[in-house]
């Protein structure tokens, strides 16, 4: 006889269902929030990100600042940069470093202390000072950059120069860069970019999770410094002092090569995933229910630590959330939110590693 | 609306002054508020934000005679402190670097 239930397609994953039935939380995702602005024609009252913080003046290209975001759960939890425009991230795809690429010309580029690719066609050569050096001719290299200015010589015919982070070597292997502002776009998953400094966003209202003591976090993040700690999402001002809170960092403290969790009922209770120097570009899961004391970290689907240290009682609160900086004042984040989904439960194993999957495949985080 | 980017740094003592002539703007509060200090120094010496402006508020923090106009401060006063300011269009790291500035840290 046949099996039926065997043979039944199984049902497709979907965001939403994880907010069925007033499941509290948030999710916020650039890539899809662009995609919202360009399906309804830049029409603000239906768009999903703007550049101010009132919600009425679209992002119609790249490059532009991020006032406003929708969260697309349903719950209205939607993030702002309501203080002022120079802290607001920028919205972006871009990962190639050079400008001007295809033809490329003399000029400098800041540079991380990474592993970059460096790829050209052309009778040309390429010679490197500042950062990093070494002359190249056209085809693909490898090479390690200190912080700093890296200096792009040019000799000959250069054409279709690309030079970025190693981290990026799964997009297309070129990305035409003719300005800051146009630049190729498709294959590149698109980002908030916080610039380490003094960029943040936070809900307009606080969020209430006063129903559950479980919380699924889903980041797809790129941290591009571990020199100080950097708040990826927090709720409240500060969740060492306030109860009923999580917060994400990248990295989890100076200097330190981390992703960190940390889940407080009346107490706090937190994990490393490590070591994971930056730049590392990942999903990264937090996990945690105040009343058993569970705590996990994953990376990429991978379980990365489980912590059992007591988180105290109680529920988790009705707070605002910060995103790139705590409290909007300070740990500010450095590096690239593709997006962030808070969830007021616990997922089950397969709607993990379902919501993992579709994070990773959407924003090309492997 | 247009949006340009600028590092802007101003020196500590003025930090103040020009938070007062930015609150006539829009979406100004809280801009200047995170400490430079000389790279090995302690005391903080300046403040900075970078990032997205609106292009006529560019152009206030590079003319003194625009910002004379549009704050009603005199003219030598605005030449002043846009001569003690910094504001390019590069990265805050480079800015700092040139300028032989660190971030103030705080503890964490």
């Amino acid at each position: 006889m046949l099996n039926w239930n065997a043979m039944r397609r199984p049902q497709a994953f979907t965001w939403s269902s994880l907010f069925a039935d007033g499941t509290p939380g948030f999710r916020v995702n650039v890539e899809e929030a662009l995609r919202i602005n360009e399906a309804v024609g830049y029409d603000p009252s239906k768009c999903a990100i703007f550049q101010d913080s009132a919600g009425t003046l679209p992002v119609t290209a790249m490059e532009q600042p991020i006032g406003y975001i929708k969260d697309l759960s349903g719950n209205d939890n939607h993030f702002v940069q309501p203080s002022n425009t120079a802290s607001r991230p920028i919205v972006s795809r871009r990962v190639n470093l050079l400008t001007a690429t295809e033809t490329l010309a003399t000029q400098n580029v800041a540079t991380l202390a990474a592993s970059h690719v460096l790829t050209f066609s052309g009778t040309g050569s390429v010679t490197l000072s500042g950062t990093a050096t070494g002359t190249y001719s056209a085809g693909t290299h490898t090479v390690t950059t200190t912080a700093g200015t890296l200096t792009v010589t040019v000799s000959g015919s250069v054409t279709n120069a690309d030079l970025r982070l190693s981290i990026d070597a799964n997009l297309p292997p070129y990305q035409r860069v003719t300005s800051s502002t146009d630049y190729d776009e498709v294959g590149f998953p698109a980002y908030a970019r916080f610039d380490g400094l003094d960029d943040w966003l936070e809900t307009g209202g606080t969020v209430d999770m006063t129903s559950t003591d479980e919380v699924t976090v889903i980041a797809g993040v790129t941290k591009l410094s571990d020199a100080a700690a950097g708040v990826v999402v927090e709720s409240s001002v500060d969740s060492g002092s306030n109860n009923g809170t999580i917060l994400l960092l990248g990295p989890g403290g100076t200097g330190l090569p981390t992703w960190l969790y940390r889940s407080r009922g009346t107490s706090f209770s937190q994990g490393s995933i490590q070591p994971i120097p930056a730049p590392d570009k990942a999903v990264i899961t937090g996990l945690s229910k105040i009343s058993t004391d569970f705590l996990r970290g994953r990376r990429n689907g991978v379980i990365g630590f489980t912590v059992s240290a007591d988180q105290g009682t109680g529920n988790y609160g009705a707070h605002k959330f910060y995103m790139g900086r705590r409290g909007g004042a300070s740990n500010p984040f450095n590096g690239r939110i593709y997006g962030v989904t808070v969830i007021g439960k616990l997922l089950t194993g397969s709607q993990l590693a379902a919501a993992e999957h579709a994070a990773r495949q959407l924003w090309r985080l492997y | 609306m247009s949006y340009v980017h600028r590092t802007m740094i101003a020196p500590a003592a003025l930090a103040p002054t020009v938070r007062e002539l930015a609150s006539n703007f829009p979406s100004t509060t809280g801009m200047w508020t995170v400490p430079l200090r000389a790279v090995g120094g302690t005391e903080v010496t300046h403040y900075i934000s970078a990032g997205p402006v609106a292009a006529d508020m560019a152009v206030l923090m590079e003319d003194p005679q625009a910002l004379s106009d549009a704050t009603g401060i005199p003219l030598e006063q605005a030449e002043g402190i846009l001569g003690q300011c910094i504001a390019v269009d590069a990265p805050w790291e480079q800015v700092l670097a040139d300028n032989g500035l660190e971030v103030h840290a705080e503890p964490e």
